[in-house]
């Protein structure tokens, strides 16, 4: 049930975010009848191209004689969808098409021109494919087209089927989604440009093999494309599972190693610097013991590149609270803080605070459990 | 009188520092621990909270929640309490009530009985290999003989085997302890109570730096037990099925070289062009040529006979569905190509030789036959050419030989070593 919600709303938030998308599935679990719902709620006229049923004249404009010179006359769905200025194109069977109709579809995607028209850009393109293990004659995408699109899988359950059969299906949401403003898109765009200056060999990481290079891989493009979908999530806070669609757009973006990484980062983004906590150990902490932990770690970790006497002992005035709440991450992180113990500070007051509970595990020094 | 709460509290957290300190490469999960303080059953006389046994293992669900009755807290060692934790999250972090088998979802039958076992045996095993010793009665697969470092699919026949022995009248299994939801994925009752369990997104943000975690700690020549190292790795990077890499990586090399599809004017397009000038516009159609490809396999001896035979019929098998031939060449190398075998059915192809192994031979006698592309079964203990052939070289690197690496021209795809 839940893994639909969130395709559905990533859907949404992609196409509002005017992010192009590529749905991954089976063939006939409805991702086309996902696609027209879509189009139906957002009211805007969807053209349905079948690649595999399509020559590349199709996609690249049928050549025709006019004036003495050459034309590439756009098919006509390319002309319905310029003359209604928007709309939605949905390219399905992007990997059964033969790689000839594959390369046009191509140009489609990443230049928006069919033949000698150029689609306006309130024309928003959401592409399909059936997993090339699934189809008898798939080819993987190549690793260039791969890298435009955000990948999101499409897994139907029997219980939401058979749901939707009795009371249809239900609507996405998708008519109040909202596109992501400049200022949501610029902060989203700086938080991935500071985990980039952290991590920066995943800017750019083309996969070896083929099967990988037909998903989400890291590149600038989609780095870009990461940030988009992180700041349409902040624009639509209330839209059914919010928080699993991002992560899908986002994984299906860069991929899911980088994906998942850039999110746990981004979390403890919102916890104070080991800096900012020696400076002023009243600073708010954080509720949940993870958190506390991961703190504590790079509060740690900081005390002992420093090295100082005083950063040592204010450290453990932070340990002190946190002790109150949570004493064992404190007393964890108190065993590794009293072993980076410098020449000539004093022991604090707080390891005798936290001896019960490491007495209790064990751990103290010279005495068994 | 409800002073039973904070010290359960008090006990939890010298549970999960002990710990923490035996495994700190897990102790990331267990402070994402959330714990659920039960209502305790009481002594009718005293009051005070007694051990229900239903609650032996401190229960967790897939929300990262571990359910504590109080009676139990108290009465356990810490370091009990503390190996149980460990052993809650190793269900959680294997996502064991996600691969719960077909018929084994009826609670109380003995499908669901063997499946728990399974999974704690899997689980157990790490902690034995980390040097923790587990409480009475719980299935340790060193005590019933069986090979650490399993999956619990794995471990699930032989645990219905044994099961079956003891129930006429062989030594028994082990006691049947509940693990909770993180186990066997059926709900219980007492998780309605309470808040904070985790979502998926934050399991698997978490699970992904876990991992990430103990990659790195095992870099480090840090003190990692194996089967926690392979879990991250997997974790991190999942096996890719061999089948459809090997697909992706033959339809892509038979694409380079045959220079993917073709127009043709030998038969124009059914459609009907727009009429010009000079009559009307002819379309090309698509031709698609057969790629050719030519396999040479390692018949060494090196590779056993089981495994080398199984691989052939499966590398046929997937070279029909990407390349849509029905001809194969197979070129047998020892220390020298045998000659070529075209063959209609996999059946036929007769595999020679033995003793030594010099691909080069081999190689360069399937690229004597002009195919799109070379195919080469192998183990990788042989000499390479020096020079690649003209066409792409695919490389099925049968697992088990400790080789030098294939070179750089070749596209690698590890196969499977075993002829299951």
């Amino acid at each position: 049930m839940k893994d639909t919600a969130r395709t559905r709303t990533a859907l949404a938030l992609a196409v509002r975010a005017n992010l192009p998308v590529l749905l991954w599935g089976a063939p006939g679990t409805g991702k086309t009848a996902s696609v027209l719902a879509l189009g139906r709620e957002l009211d805007l006229p969807v053209e349905v191209v079948v690649g595999s049923v399509r020559e590349p004249g199709d996609f690249s404009g049928l050549p025709v004689v006019h004036e003495g010179g050459t034309r590439f006359a756009p098919p006509r769905w390319a002309e319905r969808l310029a003359a209604a200025g928007e709309g939605l194109l949905f390219l399905d069977e992007l990997t059964t098409a033969p790689p000839a109709v594959q390369a046009a579809m191509l140009r489609v995607l990443l230049e928006r021109t069919v033949g000698d028209l150029v689609l306006p850009a309130g024309v928003r393109i959401v592409a399909a494919a059936n997993p090339p293990g699934l189809a008898a004659d798939g080819w993987e995408l190549s690793a260039p087209l791969a890298n435009r699109l955000v990948h999101l899988d499409r897994e139907v359950s029997a219980a939401e089927i058979a749901a939707g059969f009795a009371h249809g299906f239900p609507a996405s949401g998708a008519g109040e989604a909202v596109a992501p403003s400049a200022e949501q898109a610029a902060a989203a765009r700086s938080a991935v440009g500071a985990f980039l200056r952290v991590r920066p060999e995943l800017v750019l990481a083309v996969p070896g093999d083929p099967a990988a290079a037909g998903r989400g891989w890291p590149s600038p493009r989609s780095w870009e494309a990461a940030a988009l979908a992180l700041a349409a999530g902040r624009a639509n806070p209330g839209a059914p599972d919010v928080e699993a669609a991002v992560a899908a757009l986002v994984t299906g973006a860069v991929g899911e190693a980088a994906g998942f990484e850039v999110l746990s980062w981004l979390r403890t983004l919102d916890l104070p610097s080991p800096e900012s906590l020696l400076a002023d150990p009243g600073l708010p902490l954080p509720d949940r013991a993870d958190r506390l932990h991961a703190l504590l770690g790079a509060l740690v970790a900081h005390v002992a590149a420093d090295g100082g006497a005083p950063a040592w002992e204010r450290a453990w005035e932070v340990v002190a609270r946190v002790s109150r709440n949570v004493p064992d991450v404190a007393a964890a992180a108190a065993r590794d803080l009293a072993a980076r113990r410098p020449a000539g500070a004093v022991p604090p007051a707080a390891l005798l605070e936290l001896a019960p509970v490491l007495r209790a595990a064990g751990l103290m020094p010279g005495e068994a459990a | 009188m409800n002073d039973h709460a904070a010290r359960t509290a008090d006990r939890f957290a010298a549970a999960r520092l002990w710990a923490a300190a035996q495994a700190p490469y897990l102790a990331h999960a267990l402070f994402s621990l959330t714990p659920v303080v039960l209502e305790p059953r009481r002594d009718e006389e005293t009051g005070e909270p007694v051990p229900d046994p239903d609650f032996r293992a401190f229960p967790t669900d897939p929300g990262w929640r571990v359910h504590i009755d109080p009676g139990t807290a108290l009465a356990v060692p810490v370091r009990e309490f503390g190996w149980w934790l460990l052993h809650g999250v190793g269900h959680l972090v294997r996502r064991h009530a996600d691969r719960v088998p077909e018929g084994a979802a009826d609670p109380g039958g003995p499908a669901a009985r063997w499946w728990n076992r399974a999974a704690d045996a899997e689980v157990n095993d790490d902690l034995e290999a980390a040097g923790l010793e587990s409480p009475a009665g719980v299935v340790s697969p060193r005590a019933l003989g069986l090979p650490p470092g399993r999956l619990a699919e794995e471990y699930l026949s032989e645990i219905e085997v044994l099961d079956e022995a003891q129930a006429r009248g062989g030594r028994p299994v082990a006691a049947l302890v509940d693990c909770g939801r993180s186990a066997d994925g059926l709900a219980r009752s007492y998780e309605l109570a309470g808040g904070g369990a985790l979502s998926d997104v934050e399991r698997a943000v978490l699970e992904a730096a876990l991992a990430r975690d103990i990659v790195a700690r095992a870099a480090a020549r840090s003190d990692v037990p194996g089967g926690w190292e392979r879990w991250a790795r997997e974790r991190l990077r999942p096996a890719v099925d061999w089948r459809a890499r090997l697909g992706a990586v033959l339809r892509r090399g038979v694409y380079h070289g045959a220079g993917r599809v073709d127009f043709t004017y030998r038969r124009p397009a059914r459609r009907q062009g727009p009429p010009g000038p000079h009559g009307r516009v002819l379309l090309p159609a698509t031709a698609a040529p057969v790629p050719d490809v030519a396999v040479v396999v390692d018949t060494s001896g090196s590779v056993g006979d089981a495994v080398l035979r199984r691989l052939v019929s499966e590398v046929a098998g997937v070279l029909e569905r990407a390349c849509g031939r029905r001809r194969l060449r197979v070129i047998c190398c020892d220390r020298h190509a045998h000659p070529v075998q075209t063959v209609r059915r996999v059946e036929e192809v007769r595999l020679v030789g033995g003793g030594g192994t010099d691909l080069r031979e081999g190689i360069a006698a399937a690229a004597g036959l002009r195919p799109d592309l070379v195919l080469v079964l192998t183990d990788g203990d042989t000499p390479w050419p020096d020079t690649p052939p003209r066409m792409p070289v695919v490389v099925g690197l049968v697992a088990g030989g400790a080789a030098p690496e294939p070179p750089a021209w070749a596209h690698v795809v590890p196969l499977p070593g075993d002829a299951d």
